[in-house]
């Protein structure tokens, strides 16, 4: 049986080290379909919520109206921002009539209709909840068991929500490490702190100082890999690397990792594109 | 019974400013003059005080007033004191009306001209109910003078040694193998530091064997019915699979037992067996098999102990039983448990292992603790820095939003404990110091000038994130220091969060029993915050220690004393006269439809099987009304609350005076305004 999702690719998944080749070759794998939603656009991430008020409600609700007019009642993200984005909205707009009717006013321009009535939902969560762990276990081919990967969760995947998981020390991707038969580092205490985000490029400086902490965690501990799931997260951790030639920790994306126990091929993990040289250790 | 004429006496009360500063009185007096039946109206300065009663009497003797309206505050806390002066001065008690003009008038409206025209609605209405009051007597019932002391913690066992020194039986039920309660997990005690132990060790002897006390341990209350006076408890014994007159205590079957339990008294620091005493000094010290982790009833071998116990105490037949015992009061102490940390994520209790909670703090300091009272770390380090952190839980929305009491001092109290004992490094981070008793500020200067750091912030986080060299193998508390205004990071060995206290779990099952309230933050509901600080709104229930809030040591002991005074006080009474308004059934009405059996709370009313009609019980009855409201047939009637009285007041209360032009003591008033619904 295949499963269908309606897909909100965000503008990074194209851009991001083989996120979108791994991404589709996992569901290839798993029979999943992730129909991307027609016509979407940017979420307007982070930044434009403290500068525009009215705008910044009108770009998610624009894409969320776009797939609820084409029939879906749930929307996949890969990237924590446009999760997080998507769903900030979507708590404002149900709880604020007033506002919800002015975005309206705007999407009527273009004949949508946003009425809220769906879900928003991270693709890792959607793996670890829909799937039976079983069931992913009987694609794996590759034997990861003595292959310790750090689940780097980032901020915005549970915050301030704390539903789908715990807030500081979520589990969830721990689960799916396990399924794939790797040991994940269940003492990695670094695995929500902040990686600067959009800040990396005005402020780089204090951000590289963020992002090493979450690297030297997991090489204090015994990583051989950290595990990410949101594209600028991905590359802000990866890129604090650059220039410190004392430490050479990969960050991979979770699909890429799922690609790796599943036997899947280089041009479907794309792992030559990460800027910290991935190699297995097993 | 009615007097033919009505006169009725109103009088209203200034309660100082607290009516009269919102309410005009003499508007309100004037204008109750005018209404009908009305023989004299009058306001004054404090109505509840003696020349304020004394009024109420002479008015009553001389100018033949048979009925009387106080309008002052809430019949909660004055209707007793009016009727007994009705009563003094001959005429039923039940021909006296309350008006709330403080706490539903005066308190609580802003408008002095609204607050005005509002006193003189409720005064009408009090006016037109009391003219239907019927004469009633009160019944006088007899005390057992038998008490009930539910939970065996240090609030509980005081009650019960003073009621039973008193020469009374008290039942003392707790539901865990031994008395002792939270007290005896502790080590020393603030300020004074004298141990824990040795103070309350004592008393649990004393209660174990003072004659007047049956000690029900491993027991739980089940059910409480009946009134003041004759309570009828059923009391829960859990099988303890251990024959309690057999067992001496030796303590073999425990060594030979082999499975192993986290221990619940040590806060899973240790391991107990299922064969076990809580603690080396419990009372009694009969051991208990725990089923669930017993290997017998688990996987039907084994049985050990049995074959070691040399007084063949052990009994696995042994069943639950159900006790049933009659008592005249109730005391609950049914104490606190600690907040669990877990869910506050950040500070990492469970994740990381040298994070504590403050009670297996207690327990790691105590000589029969799982270090045998050393500050060692997991790995048998002596710590070098400490640091503890308040308002766990207490203090907080997302939690509870109360303060814990105890919280500061004890945690001041550790503070001086690893000074002594392993000269570590202390941190304390506070939001606020609370330390009001006596002796306790001293206290906190004491452990100031000790070198305690104190650090007033909120705990951020804590980890093991190595950031610089000092912090590996450290766990670093990062909290923002608000007076010195900078983020502090401080590598630590040790972490003990200072929990805050919560409502003992089953405390919604005892009020529901009993028929009174939880707060929103789950303690018991007392009389008045003041002035009933044990007694509660149902008769004869009284309570002590921290299940009516948090608190420390000598507070919980002061109350368990005045709950035992209280409990006296009403044994000695020996008779006692119960409310008059009950429910009563028209057996020409009745249907036997059984409906009020199922609304009643009291279990008042059942069915007399010979005549197919419910009767009440009016000894049990409260008067509640549900039945009443509940009766399809309207047979049901509730006295001094029935419907001419009801409706009464409320044409009172609802009666358009601007739009009335005749004059009240007329007969224009018809007594059906409102048609009964």
């Amino acid at each position: 049986m295949i499963m269908r999702y309606g897909f909100f690719p965000g503008c990074s998944y194209k851009g991001a080290a083989g996120y979108k080749e791994s991404t589709e070759a996992v569901c290839r794998e798993l029979g999943i379909e992730l129909a991307e939603i027609k016509d979407w656009n940017c979420c307007g991430a982070t930044s434009y919520w403290s500068t525009q008020d009215l705008k910044s409600y009108v770009l998610p609700a624009r894409t969320m109206a776009l797939a609820e007019k084409q029939g879906f009642t749930e929307i996949a993200n890969i990237c924590n921002a446009c999760y997080s984005t998507l769903r900030k909205a979507l708590t404002r707009l149900d709880e604020d009539g007033e506002l919800k009717e002015k975005v309206n006013l705007a999407l009527h321009e273009e004949g949508l209709e946003f009425t809220g009535n769906l879900k928003i939902r991270h693709f890792m969560e959607i793996l670890v909840n829909d799937f039976d762990a079983d069931e992913i276990k009987k694609h794996v081919k590759t034997d990861l068991a003595e292959f310790v990967v750090a689940p780097y969760y980032g901020c915005q995947l549970n915050r301030p929500w704390g539903d789908i998981d715990d807030t500081i020390n979520p589990v969830l991707m721990d689960r799916l490490i396990k399924a794939l038969g790797a040991k994940p580092l269940t003492n990695y205490s670094a695995k929500t702190e902040c990686c600067g985000a959009a800040h990396m490029v005005a402020h780089s400086d204090s951000c590289v100082v963020l992002n090493r902490r979450i690297v030297k965690d997991a090489v204090e501990k015994g990583a051989d890999t950290i595990c990410t799931l949101c594209p600028l997260c991905q590359f802000n951790v990866d890129a604090s690397q650059a220039g410190n030639k004392s430490v050479n920790m990969p960050v991979i994306f979770f699909t890429q990792l799922m690609g790796l126990a599943f036997g899947l091929g280089k041009n479907d993990l794309m792992l030559n594109k990460l800027l910290t040289p991935f190699k297995m250790a097993v | 019974m009615r007097e033919s004429i009505p006169k009725i006496g109103v009088y209203v009360c200034h309660c100082g400013t607290n009516i009269s500063g919102k309410v005009d009185v003499d508007a309100v007096s004037q204008y109750a003059a005018t209404l009908p039946n009305v023989e004299t109206a009058r306001n004054f300065k404090f109505m509840c005080s003696n020349p304020g009663q004394q009024l109420v009497i002479d008015d009553i003797k001389e100018k033949g007033l048979n009925r009387v309206v106080v309008a002052s505050c809430s019949p909660r806390m004055h209707e007793k004191t009016f009727r007994k002066a009705c009563q003094t001065a001959g005429i039923n008690p039940y021909y006296f009306q309350m008006a709330c003009i403080r706490e539903h008038d005066s308190w609580v409206t802003e408008d002095p001209d609204q607050a005005t025209k509002k006193a003189k609605d409720l005064v009408r209405g009090a006016v037109f109910r009391v003219t239907h009051h019927q004469q009633l007597t009160s019944r006088v019932v007899d005390i057992n003078p038998n008490v009930l002391v539910i939970g065996g913690g240090i609030a509980g066992m005081q009650a019960a040694l003073d009621i039973a020194d008193g020469g009374k039986k008290v039942y003392l039920v707790e539901r865990e193998p031994s008395i002792g309660g939270n007290m005896s997990k502790f080590d020393k005690t603030f300020p004074t530091l004298d141990c824990a132990a040795c103070i309350s060790t004592p008393k649990l002897v004393a209660v174990g064997q003072h004659e007047n006390i049956e000690l029900m341990t491993y027991s739980e209350v089940i059910d409480v019915s009946g009134f003041v006076g004759n309570f009828k408890i059923k009391i829960k014994q859990k099988p303890r699979y251990v024959d309690a007159d057999k067992c001496t205590g030796c303590g073999v079957c425990s060594e030979k037992c082999p499975s192993k339990v986290l221990s619940e008294f040590d806060h899973e620091l240790t391991n107990r067996k299922a064969i076990y005493t809580p603690f080396p000094q419990s009372v009694p010290n009969t051991r208990v098999i725990d089923a669930d982790h017993c290997i017998y009833f688990k996987k039907n071998r084994c049985r050990l102990c049995e074959k070691f116990c040399e007084a063949n105490a052990i009994d696995f037949e042994q069943k639950e039983k159900i006790v049933e015992v009659d008592v005249g009061s109730v005391i609950i102490a049914t104490g606190f448990e600690t907040f669990d940390p877990v869910t506050i994520s950040q500070y990492g209790f469970g994740r990381f292992p040298e994070v504590y909670t403050s009670i297996q703090f207690e327990r790691i300091n105590n000589a029969t603790g799982p270090t045998s009272g050393k500050i060692l770390t997991k790995d048998g380090r002596k710590p070098e820095s400490v640091a503890i952190v308040h308002c766990v839980g207490s203090r907080d929305k997302n939690h509870m939003k109360y303060c814990s009491r105890v919280c500061c001092m004890y945690s001041m109290k550790f503070a001086h404990l690893v000074h002594e004992k392993t000269g570590a490094e202390v941190y304390e981070f506070y939001i606020d110091i609370r330390s009001p008793g006596k002796g306790y500020e001293e206290f906190y200067n004491r452990v100031q000038e000790e070198g305690t750091h104190f650090i007033r912030g909120k705990v951020a986080q804590i980890t093991d994130i190595v950031d610089s060299p000092e912090d590996r193998g450290k766990l670093v508390v990062v909290a923002e220091d608000t007076l010195a205004r900078k983020v502090r990071r401080i590598p630590v060995d040790m972490v003990v969060l200072s929990v805050g206290l919560k409502p003992s779990s089953g405390i919604e099952d005892i009020v529901r029993m009993v028929g009174i309230s939880l707060d929103s933050d789950g303690w018991i509901n007392e009389l008045h915050p003041k002035l009933g600080p044990l007694a509660t709104p149902s008769d004869g229930i009284f309570v002590a220690g921290c299940c009516q809030g948090p608190k420390d040591i000598p507070d919980s002991v002061a109350q368990g004393q005045g709950a035992a005074g209280e409990a006296l006080s009403l044994i000695s009474r020996g008779k006692l006269e119960i409310e008059a308004s009950v429910a009563n059934i028209d057996p020409e009405k009745c249907m036997g439809c059984r409906q009020c059996e199922d609304v009643c709370f009291y279990g008042a009313i059942s069915l007399n099987p010979v005549s197919f009609v419910c009767e009440v019980n009016e000894a049990i009855c409260k008067g509640c009304g549900n039945c009443t409201a509940t009766c399809p047939n309207k047979a049901i009637e509730l006295k001094h609350f029935n419907n001419d009285e009801i409706l009464a007041e409320m044409e009172g209360i609802l009666f358009n005076f601007d739009k009335f032009q005749g004059d009240f003591n007329q007969d224009e008033i018809k007594p059906d305004i409102i048609e009964p619904v």
